[in-house]
């Protein structure tokens, strides 16, 4: 599904260049549940965001489903990502404006679904989710694990074949950590490939392959449970 | 859209006064465009006006240069001219009453040649143009309406103010209002001054055949007059003759000045009343004003883009296309812009219900007249929208959304930058207008405080129309006379510092001449208006057919002297009054001037019906006013008197120089007002961005003085700056619109220093009212809030 080789990311600024990720090979097979763990500034986001085609690396190459992604422009990473990549952040990063169900029903209506269609969809997504009872509220009014199962939600409404989350339970309490996880869990047991950055010792212990990460390189890859 | 709305909602205040401040500025731009339109299209609504000209002449003494006036004869044979395709000869329209049943009105009377009508080619809506009797008159349509509710008024009878009645055989279509032509009562000049070669009294309005050498034409004319004055043909004269009637008409030239060139041109006086150098300042201050609150739209569009920039990059993240987002953040924008200007298209229509308002502009204000105006209005909210949005919109999307995502953002420095500058140039304008109006002012006041020369404050006057008026006017005149507070009286053709179309005459031959402004006045008039003698004697009862002449002409012709004629053949000098302002600010008040006491010689006692009455320092001139308006009344049996007080009809005369003035005070105060709002608004974002910042700094020890200094340190820089661009940029307005006024005053050098104290207090002001909450806060709330 996933296949980097000698994947390099420099961050340039005026004084100095930054190296986040230095020579990264990896694989990640479709249906594999994979963590990446490491200590803060290591590289562990910056290689998710260039999994998830937010960024483009500075060099090396990347194959996703066996289509070289890693250079292509702003709009051609858009198409990419569009139905094929779900996005679970730290700190859910739902639009404020609108409300749970367009939240849910966002990604959907990029991708030009009919609205009988969508609003079909994403009431059987909310339902599964445990929130449809709050399809009216908006983020604030909702606790942190009711936003967490919000941004799931829209991760998984077009059905991706990724799905890459950033410390997904970051922001939660153990409880709502643990329904999380859960879900992922879940998800992946249904056909999902999941790939999580977390610091926690006990999330990755969710995952089937653990890849430790530091100063930008791949030290130790592991097992899960 | 949603998005949109929420971020108006959320910052509910500084949207509404944005809108506010677009929605005034549209507003403004349309409603002082139909100025600048109703200037620049003067006489463009006349019949072919592109083939039309006005018949301009010199003076042969040079001094008055061109007039718009000339002999009737001289215009009567342009209709005999191959090149003419017809002419529309008029005199000055004036004001007079007319009576209509019991009912007296003013309204525009124009002498007209009878059937020279036809040459304009009105919208006949009743009746013909021929006026076969010398009492047939026609009627435009607005004066019909407002005599006898219709148009259909052919047969119907009207009284005039001699007491003449006249009947009514055409009503036509109203002329444009902003046109040479007076909508109003057009009257039978009949044969008056036919065969006068003397009387320069006659306008026309000339139609010529494209293509016609107007150059060619006018030698045509001056020679054709010459000929009619010396009685002979110049063919027929040897050529040291025609050299020596040449030299002594070497001063008498005339012209033909395309119509659309003359509203400029102030030749006329009484109808040249535009003003390029207040058309560019209009026009500018339109465009000023819209720059100003698109900046200020700008501004605030960017300072939105930080709470924005998240959602915006979510929406990329989710799979939203760049060129959608981007269009989309237009599209809100041109939504905001258009909101605006269709509220200010509401404002406008409210504003032209309001009489005070209609009164404060030149011409119809109605969006149907000016439908190109209103498309443009349009036009430019949609230029605004997207130039608002557009950077914002570009910027918002130009980051790695993986950057965006991970927390709070802010500009980056060129966005910081371009916000800096734009709130830079909206504070220089407003320092270039507030420095500009203080110019104004200025002007303002030394109208109002000049020394005329006469006692303008303690000075009633009222014109006595109508043949009854006149027979009665020593009666009235003894009758106002015995009012307590009244010191005298007197008649005159022509009042002082408000006329500026006044009798200029020539005297003598070519080895001696003089030329001078001749004003007839009965003897009480030096007394009356506090004039001072200054050698030789006041006129005295009885005294007829002598002038008293101003210092001015004394020094000027030195040979003159006292109790002696001043020329041969022509009238003595009985003395010499001290130099007083004859005409408005607009003309030198250095002139040559006499006054002329009526005698055997001339007959102007009927033309001396200005009745001036000096009242005494402490009198209730209100009152009194009112006094002698109910005597004329009584006199006259009827409620046509209408007394003014000298020094506001002096205020009168500057009314379309009081208007600007008022115009570009509008501009000022709304430029102004914007500025602030953008201020506001910017700070208002400003203080929520850096409410942590704050935090921080309290913690660490720093008073609210010292926050409140960071926050105004950034504005009154750009303010200085501002005040260093705005100073030379105003000077040079405020000089170009002072040269105007032939009198002005002096820019003085504290009106800059006072702009920048007035923009810089009300700056501070509004940014340290803005931060202070947040400077005020518990530092924990503001630390804990991110």
């Amino acid at each position: 599904m996933i296949k980097i080789e000698n994947l390099k990311k420099v961050f340039h600024t005026e004084e100095v260049d930054t190296i986040a990720l230095n020579g990264i090979n990896l694989e990640v097979s479709e249906g594999e549940f994979v963590a990446i763990m490491g200590p803060s500034g290591c590289g562990k986001s910056t290689l998710l965001n260039i999994l998830g085609l937010l960024d483009n690396p500075s060099e090396g190459t990347y194959y996703l489903a066996g289509q070289e992604v890693g250079h292509l422009k702003e709009s051609q990473r858009t198409d990419v990502r569009k139905g094929n990549i779900g996005f679970v952040f730290q700190s859910f990063n739902l639009i404020d404006e609108l409300n749970v169900f367009e939240n849910v029903e966002l990604p959907l209506t990029f991708m030009g679904v009919p609205t009988a269609k969508r609003k079909q969809q994403v009431t059987e997504i909310l339902r599964r989710m445990g929130v449809s009872h709050r399809v009216k509220h908006y983020p604030q009014q909702l606790s942190g694990g009711q936003q967490q199962r919000v941004a799931i939600a829209r991760a998984i409404i077009t059905n991706p074949k990724i799905i890459l989350a950033d410390e997904p339970t970051g922001n939660l309490d153990s409880k709502n950590g643990t329904e999380v996880m859960e879900m992922l869990t879940e998800l992946n047991r249904e056909g999902t490939t999941i790939v999580m950055v977390t610091h926690s010792q006990r999330d990755a212990s969710y995952a089937q392959r653990i890849i430790n990460l530091f100063d930008g390189e791949v030290v130790r890859e592991s097992l899960g449970l | 859209m949603k998005s949109f709305l929420y971020i108006i909602n959320r910052f509910r205040t500084a949207n509404l006064l944005n809108l506010l401040g677009l929605t005034v500025a549209f507003a403004a731009f349309y409603l002082f465009m139909t100025q600048v339109q109703f200037t620049r299209q003067y006489n463009e609504g006349l019949y072919h006006h592109q083939d039309l000209f006005r018949l301009e002449a010199t003076d042969p003494s040079g001094r008055v240069s061109w007039m718009a006036n000339n002999p009737r004869p001289l215009v009567e044979h342009l209709y005999d001219l191959p090149q003419v395709e017809d002419v529309y000869m008029y005199q000055n329209a004036q004001h007079d009453y007319i009576v209509i049943a019991d009912n007296e009105i003013t309204c525009h009377y124009t002498n007209i040649l009878p059937g020279s009508l036809k040459a304009l080619h009105p919208v006949v809506l009743d009746g013909k143009l021929d006026m076969l009797a010398s009492d047939d008159v026609i009627l435009s349509e607005s004066l019909a309406m407002i005599f006898f509710h219709t148009t259909q008024a052919v047969g119907k009878q009207i009284k005039v103010a001699n007491g003449k009645t006249v009947n009514v055989v055409g009503v036509i279509q109203d002329f444009p209002e902003n046109c040479v032509v007076r909508n109003g009562l057009f009257v039978n000049l009949d044969k008056i001054d036919q065969d006068n070669l003397d009387n320069w009294n006659y306008n026309c309005l000339v139609y010529l055949h494209p293509g016609t050498d107007i150059v060619a034409l006018a030698n045509h004319l001056k020679e054709w007059y010459i000929e009619r004055r010396l009685g002979y043909n110049l063919k027929d004269a040897t050529p040291d003759e025609i050299d020596e009637v040449m030299d002594y008409f070497k001063l008498l030239n005339f012209r033909l000045i395309h119509i659309s060139k003359t509203y400029m041109s102030g030749v006329d006086p009484n109808e040249d009343k535009g003003n390029q150098g207040m058309l560019i300042v209009l026009s500018l201050a339109c465009i000023l004003v819209i720059v100003v609150a698109a900046i200020n739209f700008t501004n605030f569009t960017l300072a939105q883009t930080p709470v924005r920039i998240k959602g915006i990059n979510t929406r990329k993240v989710l799979g939203q296309s760049l060129a959608s987002l981007r269009l989309g953040m237009v599209a809100e924008g041109v939504c905001f812009s258009l909101t605006a200007w269709v509220l200010a298209m509401v404002l406008c229509l409210i504003l032209n219900a309001i009489p005070d308002i209609q009164s404060a502009f030149l011409g119809s204000l109605v969006f149907t007249r000016h439908i190109d105006l209103f498309m443009l209005t349009l036009f430019i909210a949609l230029l605004v929208g997207v130039l608002a949005s557009i950077y914002p919109a570009w910027y918002a999307t130009s980051f790695v959304p993986a950057l965006v995502l991970k927390g709070a953002f802010s500009l980056s420095p060129r966005g910081i930058f371009l916000r800096k500058l734009l709130v830079g140039v909206q504070i220089t304008i407003a320092i270039i207008m507030i420095c500009y109006i203080g110019i104004l002012a200025l002007q303002s006041r030394y109208i109002y405080r000049s020394d005329y020369g006469f006692d303008k404050d303690q000075i009633l006057v009222t014109i006595l129309q109508g043949q009854e008026a006149k027979k009665k006017k020593q009666s009235i005149r003894e009758e106002v006379m015995k009012l307590p507070g009244v010191e005298n009286t007197c008649f005159s053709q022509f009042i002082p510092g408000v006329e500026d179309l006044i009798m200029w005459w020539g005297r003598g031959t070519n080895d001696k001449t003089v030329y001078f402004y001749c004003l007839p006045v009965d003897w009480h008039f030096l007394s009356t208006y506090g004039i001072p003698v200054i050698e030789g004697r006041d006129f005295r009862a009885h005294d007829g057919d002598t002038y008293i002449i101003n210092q001015t002409m004394k020094n000027e012709y030195d040979w003159i002297e006292i109790d002696k004629v001043i020329i041969d053949g022509d009238l003595p000098v009985n003395g010499v009054c001290r130099n007083f302002r004859l005409f408005s600010m607009r003309k030198s008040s250095s002139t040559p001037t006499a006054f002329i006491i009526y005698g055997d010689r001339y007959q102007w006692n009927d033309s001396c019906n200005k009745l001036s009455i000096r009242v005494s320092p402490h009198a209730d001139k209100i009152a009194l006013k009112k006094q002698i308006e109910a005597i004329i009344n009584a006199k006259l049996n009827n409620q046509s008197a209408q007394v003014d007080l000298l020094d506001q009809l002096m205020d009168n005369t500057y009314k379309e120089e009081f208007r600007f003035i008022r115009q570009v005070d509008v501009f000022c105060v709304i430029c102004f007002i914007i500025t602030l709002i953008g201020v506001f608004c910017l700070t208002m974002f400003e203080t929520e961005y850096r409410r942590k910042e704050i935090g921080v700094r309290r913690v660490l020890g720093s008073h609210t003085f010292r926050i409140l200094v960071l926050f105004n340190r950034q504005y009154l820089m750009q303010t200085l700056l501002g005040f260093a661009i705005a100073i030379p940029v105003s000077y040079h307005m405020g000089n170009e619109w002072l040269t105007n006024f032939a009198d002005h005053t002096e820019i003085s050098w504290w009106l800059f220093p006072l702009s920048l104290f007035i923009v810089g207090t009300v700056t501070v002001l509004t940014v340290s009212i803005q931060s202070w909450r947040v400077a005020h806060e518990n530092p924990v709330n503001s630390i804990k809030n991110e």
